[in-house]
């Protein structure tokens, strides 16, 4: 605190710097108004400006009148897969026991990956009260390595669904009047407090149950089994709170939702709860953005749960033998809408119903009919029928082993023993630990337990013999076609992709500096980033700006790298040159490409001394830049995009790059006149941004002091400031590149007395920052 | 005066701020060099965007801003195109080169660079935390703290305080 400070200390420092300022201002200084006069021409004409205000305007009517919305795909996923390596061989050591790491005076009732902590929601209950419903209140809690707060009680008599993005549902009943009503809630970023939104929905019988909804990334859906017209989907709009589709489905009891990148999922059991589990349940496959419901019969089955994580959906179902009327269950999984049937197992899994999925690497869930004494760690207490256990599921194979029993009995894991308080959408994985919600009974009524269960650190240590690859200086970015992020690391002067496991691979570059290595495979080619652009096309080939060489190098799906732009020779002679007619790419003088960013007609724009386009004729144009070719008086020592960090091209065509002259982006007009948006930035103007688009068309800006977007209709929003890493850490982003669903990825480098380590980060659109990989150091 | 020479007018802010300028940028990278070209290249800018540029209220925050992100982009350049070594040896170098206050700029140097940016608007350009949070484009509550451990490694480093500061240890790096 300022005021703690001795004050003659204080301003003795000042002082000291004051006069540093003085004796640095009476050095001797070879500069003055007139040599910068003489260096820079004129100012900017007004008509040049206007002419650009008048091309913007004209632009934003386009974009408004002319050019349809962007494709709805607004979903995440639902259970975040824990990026931390979550290995697929499970040790045969027990691992530690479960802790217990929630006080007794909560009955949460949703749990979920935020960051690098747990948000927990549900009702907070006083501990001597016995009927919660009554008394309870709305609450959410945070947990970071295992301290909880508790930072908010919302309103009195509701149930929280929450999962995952920022708004969420409150709904509320009054006992007295028997009506129901539904809102959605968001938590303000700043205070941490939830905020209350205006009512959506109204129920007479004062009833919420027929509420189920989840929260995808800009839309809530709703199960409304309530309305006049019979059963519903409906979707809601999180910015609006309005109705935005409504989707007529069978009147069922409790369908389960899942969301997933390909759109809504509805299990169904006609036959009421899956406990008598008898025929015809289907599943409704329900296109985001559209009312057509594919209806995938599964027959002679009742859904339990539904998970969805990516394109994959995960189901147990739990069927039925007719004689006899035995229970047995089975993990069914469907990749895409065409819900092709991946594996079934049919023998009887003990399963309770927490199941964490993990996209890439398994499932875990927690198993409940184990007999005693079976387990690694087994306990005999025969009061109980099963002892809880954790299992890993191999995604490929179903095989599932037994990874570690929790603790049980009145004073642990399910008091009840076998585990049927445990629901869907209770668990997380999280830095490496499995984080569990159980209900349970106690003296004074139910309330939650929450456990740690450390599944990864143990099994992470068996499975490391191979060298991982680190990255050192982890460059631009962009997505490839299976959806993962590739690196251009410029120390290590190759391109690695990071694996869901969190390992990297080595995609291009043998590591040693140089060119060499076209026509072989892509991983022995020698090449000389250097803040170097990745980008690639619709058929998966990988261009890298190899800006070292002078060069822009191609990899195929195959892994062959070839050279497909410049004759490497440096300086390019034609640099700053008039604009020029088209010429054969191989014979191109291409100079420092930096940025890369392939347009939807397969055009790949490079920013290079120049702007240009490379065509599928092998031509390489002009588009934008060079020194003569700048409005008047705006031509100056270095060329226009000199020194463009960026260049992207939205679904459209657009075609925006980093203007490092007016700290700002620009969109490039088809006459290659430029458009700026640098004053929308405000004073965090970005130089030197990274920028990418994304599928909604909005371009994303990494500047130094934040996450910006230019949507289509030309608005510069501010998506947050940047991440912090730590103390006295600053953030500077490298690379930036946006995934289908619209998870926007950054890196940051050292700089000297700025920032001191490497990282990898996420964001959602939730504006919350993951870190991928962080440099040790 | 609204409708004087552009020319004139630049040439005036030039005047007026122009030697602050060098020295803040000096005090900034440590470079006699550097913070010339630094503040050259931000005269240029504000020139090109004269029109806009010469509308701000504050004209000197503008190029302090400009400063400073050239600086950070000239260390992220050097950092990417690996010339970590020869930034480190140019740096030591201008350290010894540059004249006056050695101890004062040493101390400087050695903050944190949002320490740094933050102790020389708030004691040279006499900004408050919150003039001093917008143009650094940070939360007031940061720039306080930035000031305020700026100052306390300051004290340290140039042995200011001769009484023993009993207490207040929580700079434990």
């Amino acid at each position: 605190m300022d005021d703690n400070e001795p004050r003659g200390v204080k301003d003795r420092v000042d002082q000291l710097v004051r006069d540093a300022h003085k004796t640095a201002m009476g050095l001797y200084w070879d500069l003055n108004a007139h040599k910068i006069l003489e260096a820079s021409g004129r100012p900017r004409s007004k008509r040049v400006r206007r002419r650009a205000s008048v091309v913007l305007v004209a632009a934003a009517i386009i974009v408004v009148f002319f050019v349809p919305l962007p494709h709805l795909s607004l979903f995440g996923r639902i259970v975040a897969p824990a990026k931390r390596p979550i290995p697929t061989s499970v040790a045969k050591k027990p691992l530690p026991r479960a802790q217990a790491v929630l006080p007794a005076r909560f009955t949460f009732t949703a749990i979920n990956q935020v960051g690098s902590g747990l948000e927990l929601s549900g009702l907070a209950v006083p501990s001597a009260n016995t009927n919660p419903p009554t008394y309870a209140k709305c609450a959410s809690a945070k947990l970071n390595y295992s301290t909880l707060r508790l930072y908010d009680i919302v309103v009195a008599s509701c149930s929280v669904e929450e999962n995952g993005s920022s708004p969420f549902w409150v709904a509320e009943f009054d006992d007295y009047t028997d009506h129901a009503t539904a809102r959605i809630a968001h938590r303000d970023r700043r205070t941490g407090k939830v905020v209350l939104g205006p009512v959506v929905m109204t129920w007479s019988d004062g009833s919420t149950t027929h509420l189920q909804s989840l929260a995808g990334d800009g839309s809530l859906w709703l199960f409304d089994a309530g309305t006049t017209r019979g059963a519903e989907v409906l979707r809601i709009s999180e910015e609006t709170g309005r109705v935005e589709n409504t989707i007529p489905v069978p009147d069922v009891d409790r369908p389960i939702l899942a969301i997933d990148n390909d759109g809504l999922w509805m299990g169904v059991a006609t036959n009421g709860g899956y406990a008598q589990g008898l025929s015809g349940s289907p599943i409704y496959h329900i296109a985001v953005g559209s009312n057509v419901a594919k209806v995938i019969f599964t027959g002679g089955r009742a859904t339990a749960w539904m998970v969805a994580s990516g394109h994959t959906l995960w189901d147990e179902i739990l069927t039925v033998s007719t004689p006899g009327g035995r229970v047995s269950q089975a993990i069914w999984r469907f990749d895409g809408p065409q819900a092709k049937r991946v594996f079934h197992t049919a023998s009887q899994l003990p399963f309770g119903g927490t199941v964490i999925g993990d996209e890439t690497e398994g499932l875990w869930t927690v198993a409940s009919q184990l007999p005693p004494g079976a387990g690694p760690n087994a306990d005999t207490d025969t009061d109980c029928t099963g002892i809880p256990a954790v299992i890993y599921i191999n995604p490929n194979t179903g095989r599932q082993r037994i990874v570690t029993t929790l603790p049980y009995g009145s004073d642990g894991f399910g008091y009840q023993c076998d585990g049927e308080n445990l629901a869907e959408n209770q668990g997380a994985i999280v830095d490496g630990d499995l984080y569990i919600l159980d209900g349970t009974t106690g003296a004074s009524g139910p309330y939650t337990e929450l456990f740690r269960i450390p599944v990864a650190a143990p099994l992470r240590r068996t499975s490391s013999s191979v060298p991982a690859v680190r990255p050192q200086t982890p460059g631009p970015l962009a997505i490839g076609p299976n959806g993962n992020l590739y690196i251009s690391d410029t120390r290590r002067d190759q391109v690695l992709e990071l694996l869901p496991s969190g390992r990297f691979r080595v995609v291009a570059g043998d590591g040693r500096r140089g060119f060499s290595g076209d026509g072989g495979p892509a991983s022995a080619a020698e090449l000389r980033l250097g803040g170097a652009g990745l980008a690639f096309s619709r058929d998966g080939t990988l261009y890298i700006a190899d800006s070292g060489n002078d060069r822009v190098r191609a990899v195929s799906p195959h892994g062959v790298i070839t050279t497909v732009l410049g004759d490497g020779v440096s300086p390019r002679p034609q640099a700053g040159a008039l604009r020029f007619a088209p010429t054969p790419a191989r014979r191109f003088a291409l100079g420092s490409p930096r940025a890369l960013s392939v347009a939807p007609n397969g055009d790949l724009y490079v920013a290079a001394t120049d702007i240009v386009r490379l065509g599928p004729d092998g031509l390489v144009s002009w588009v934008a830049g060079g020194k003569n070719t700048s409005p008047p008086g705006y031509g100056l020592i270095e060329s226009e995009f000199g020194n463009s960090t960026g260049v992207a091209v939205d679904g459209r065509g657009n075609v925006f790059v980093v203007n490092p002259i007016s700290f700002g982006v620009a969109e490039i007009a088809t006459s290659g006149a430029l458009v700026n948006f640098g004053r929308n930035f405000g004073f965090g103007v970005p130089d030197q941004a990274a920028i990418t688009t994304t599928p909604d068309g909005d371009v994303v800006v990494a500047g130094l002091n934040g996450l910006f977007k230019i949507t289509p209709s030309g608005r510069v929003v501010t998506i947050g400031t940047q991440p912090r890493l730590g103390r006295g850490i600053g953030f500077v982003p490298f690379g930036v590149a946006a995934n289908n669903s619209g998870v926007i990825y950054e890196d940051t480098n050292p700089i000297p007395q700025w920032t001191y380590q490497s990282a990898i980060v996420s964001v959602t659109r939730g504006a919350r920052a993951r870190l991928l990989w962080l440099s040790s150091q | 005066m609204a409708d004087s020479d552009p020319r004139e007018e630049f040439c005036r802010l030039f005047e007026r701020t122009g030697r602050s300028l060098l020295g803040y940028a000096l005090l900034l990278t440590g470079d006699h060099q550097e913070s010339q070209d630094l503040v050259q290249e931000a005269f240029l800018r504000a020139w090109r965007e004269w029109e806009r540029v010469s509308t701000l209220d504050s004209q000197q925050a503008w190029l302090r801003r400009v400063i400073y992100n050239l600086a950070v982009n000239r260390w992220r350049r050097l950092s990417t195109r690996r010339d970590h070594e020869r930034l480190v040896a140019h740096e030591a170098v201008s350290q010894e080169a540059d004249v006056g206050q050695l101890d004062v700029m040493r101390a400087l140097r050695s903050l944190p660079i949002r320490q740094r940016q933050a102790l020389m608007l708030v004691a040279i350009d006499d900004l408050t935390t919150a003039q001093a949070a917008h143009e650094m484009g940070a939360k007031e509550s940061s720039v306080r703290v930035w000031v305020s451990r700026a100052r306390a490694s300051m004290e340290r480093m140039l042995d200011l305080d001769a009484a023993p500061a009993t207490g207040t240890g929580d700079h434990d790096g």
